[in-house]
């Protein structure tokens, strides 16, 4: 299980999603509030700017570092300000057949595209169904999967099924083939007898859009307890507004719905006090973009695969 | 205490239907509160420690909301509790309080209230019945709300359909399945045994129907593996409104309060259920089941508010944009 998040808005420091708050991403590396299990197997963060050069195409940063022990990410964090990041932690479990690396770490992002994605979750019976799943990769994006993880195909099937992967992207589209991965992964699963529990959450961006997908294939379908005893550790959350800092001894966004120029997606809220945060319902995405004059728009919209 | 105070007490609505003695029992564990006209009782995300009785002044409570919206909630005076799911579940304060006069009463803090709870005591047990009736109410009242608004544009969802039948697993299987689920690690094997006996196991396919909107109260479904869903009939679809997965209590609303079910429950994925008939949960209702459903409806009345919230302020932007 992992944590990650996502943001779009009017560019924020870095170190405001990644170190400050005090759930911030990167504290969920020991401390998360909703998963009660260390997240030590990577952490990556993609992030635009209209200001940079080439800005449809995302910084990329990715370490099997431990994170919080990473001076450069704290150094880069400090003084880089972004319009939209996505960023993940990886958690996975305590075993020692677990490949830790580079390849495995998210997000996902194949040269000359602008659209990432993290995931949060797993397929139970992986690697029965990756055979199945290749005749769905586009060979180009096949020929690019550098891991050997769940997610890593996750990406590769998402940017397959979009008509044109290099953009300009709508959340609609990126919504719209979210739903088709979702289909033949569920005939894929039905086709090998698979009813095990699997999440499937994503935040995926491109600079633009921002998408944040809450979905369990067979929710709740364990052979074994589930882990923690629960299932809160499958949550996505949002918060939106504008002006995100440091209000009144609280990191938050302020100003109400009317006036929202940004968003914030993450796996579980990046402060203690959730007042300010709602909980994307199960087996939804949240699709939300910026228009012209920056302000915000969205809506959650039902998956029904 | 002096005779006047329980005589003031039993003017709380909380307390109706008590005995003077069963008053004064209560009224023991009580220390008084005043506030000034504007002072703030408890902050929203303040640690949840016990329950407020107004005798006199009013109270306001308000909730903040996405983009630190403030929205008003509720306004409290003489007669009402404030703060009242404090008592039946550990945690942080849901919305902040503060007076909009001078007021005074009386606060009940929880570790004293499960004092009395833990040694039967007859008020305290009313008092949490009369907590956990509240909570079902309010939960009542946040579904009808939801029905009178249109729900967001593409949330609509399908039915489907199926039949629940009885389970042949076998009974320990069963109790090692509940036992490792987080709410019932509370309970020893042998209540869980008890617990299982008393019921209905039943395994139900994605789908199946298992309560009408507007059907009769039929006790409570514990939720073993899969999940339900609680869901608004719309024209077009259905409009989720809570997924219950395994260690859920599905029905606690109407388990409690006895009124007919607010919204339909159906199964969303696969499901093992324990059905607890509505006699057999009431049986259930002083002991530990009792919490894990006062538990359910807070964290149900929570998730349904949070929900109008988001439903409401997503309106707002659209409309703006």
């Amino acid at each position: 299980m992992c944590r990650m998040l996502g943001y779009l808005g009017t560019p924020v420091l870095l170190d405001h999603l990644l170190y400050a708050p005090d759930s911030s991403l990167l504290k969920q590396t020991v401390d998360a509030q909703m998963l009660s299990m260390l997240n030590l197997a990577g952490f990556g963060f993609a992030a635009w700017d209209p200001a940079w050069a080439e800005p449809a195409s995302p910084l990329c940063y990715r370490t099997t570092q431990v994170a919080v022990f990473d001076r450069n990410i704290a150094a880069i964090a400090r003084k880089l300000s972004a319009g939209a990041v996505v960023a993940h932690l990886r958690g996975v479990p305590y075993r020692a057949d677990t490949q830790v690396n580079l390849e495995n770490v998210h997000p996902f992002h194949f040269e000359g595209l602008p659209i990432v994605m993290a995931h949060n979750g797993d397929l139970a019976g992986f690697h029965q169904m990756r055979f199945d799943l290749v005749e769905h990769v586009k060979p180009h994006f096949a020929r690019q999967i550098m891991g050997s993880s769940d997610s890593a195909w996750l990406y590769a099937l998402l940017v397959s099924q979009l008509d044109d992967p290099v953009g300009p992207l709508t959340p609609d589209e990126i919504v719209g083939a979210v739903g088709r991965v979702f289909a033949l992964i569920r005939r894929i699963r039905e086709r090998h007898g698979i009813a095990r529990s699997s999440s499937v959450n994503l935040v995926i961006g491109d600079g633009r859009n921002l998408v944040s997908v809450r979905f369990t294939f067979d929710f709740g379908r364990f052979e074994v307890a589930p882990f923690q005893g629960g299932v809160e550790f499958l949550s996505q959350w949002f918060t939106l507004g504008c002006d995100y800092g440091l209000h009144d001894g609280e990191w938050k966004m302020i100003g109400g719905p009317a006036g929202a120029d940004a968003v914030i997606v993450a796996s579980e809220p990046l402060t203690r006090d959730v007042a300010t945060w709602v909980e994307l319902p199960e087996y939804s995405a949240l699709m939300m973009s910026r228009d012209a004059e920056g302000r915000c728009r969205g809506q959650v919209v039902a998956l029904d695969a | 205490m002096a005779a006047d105070t329980v005589g003031e007490l039993r003017g709380v609505a909380a307390f109706t239907g008590m005995s003077a003695r069963e008053v004064a029992s209560l009224a023991a564990s009580l220390a008084p509160f005043a506030l000034a006209a504007g002072e703030l009782l408890y902050r929203q995300n303040d640690p949840a420690e016990g329950m407020h009785l107004v005798t006199a002044g009013r109270i306001a409570v308000r909730g903040r909301t996405l983009a630190d919206g403030l929205v008003a909630l509720a306004e409290v005076g003489a007669g009402d509790v404030v703060g009242e799911f404090a008592l039946i579940e550990p945690g942080r304060r849901s919305a902040s309080a503060q007076a909009l006069e001078a007021t005074r009463g009386w606060f009940l803090p929880r570790e004293q209230f499960e004092r009395l709870l833990f040694a039967g005591d007859a008020a305290a047990l009313g008092l949490a019945r009369h907590v956990r009736k509240l909570a079902a109410s309010r939960t009542r009242a946040t579904i009808a709300a939801l029905a009178a608004e249109a729900p967001g544009a593409g949330e609509l969802r399908g039915w489907g359909e199926g039949a629940a039948r009885p389970s042949e697993r076998p009974a320990d299987e069963m109790a090692t399945m509940l036992l490792g689920l987080h709410p019932f690690r509370a309970l020893t094997p042998a209540e869980a045994t008890d617990l299982l006996r008393g019921g209905k196991i039943v395994e139900a396919p994605r789908g199946a129907v298992l309560a009408q909107a507007g059907g009769p109260a039929d006790g409570l479904r514990i939720v073993v593996r899969g999940a339900l869903r609680l869901a608004l009939p719309r024209p077009g679809g259905v409009e989720q409104l809570l997924v219950h997965g395994p260690g859920k209590l599905a029905g606690a609303g109407p388990a409690v309060d006895g009124d007919p079910h607010a919204a339909a429950l159906d199964v969303r994925e696969n499901a093992l259920v324990v059905h607890l008939a509505r006699a057999q949960a009431k049986a259930w209702q002083g002991g530990k089941l009792a919490e894990l459903v006062a538990r359910q409806l807070t964290a149900d009345l929570r998730a349904l508010s949070r929900q109008q919230g988001r439903r409401r302020s997503m309106a707002v932007l659209n409309e703006r944009a």
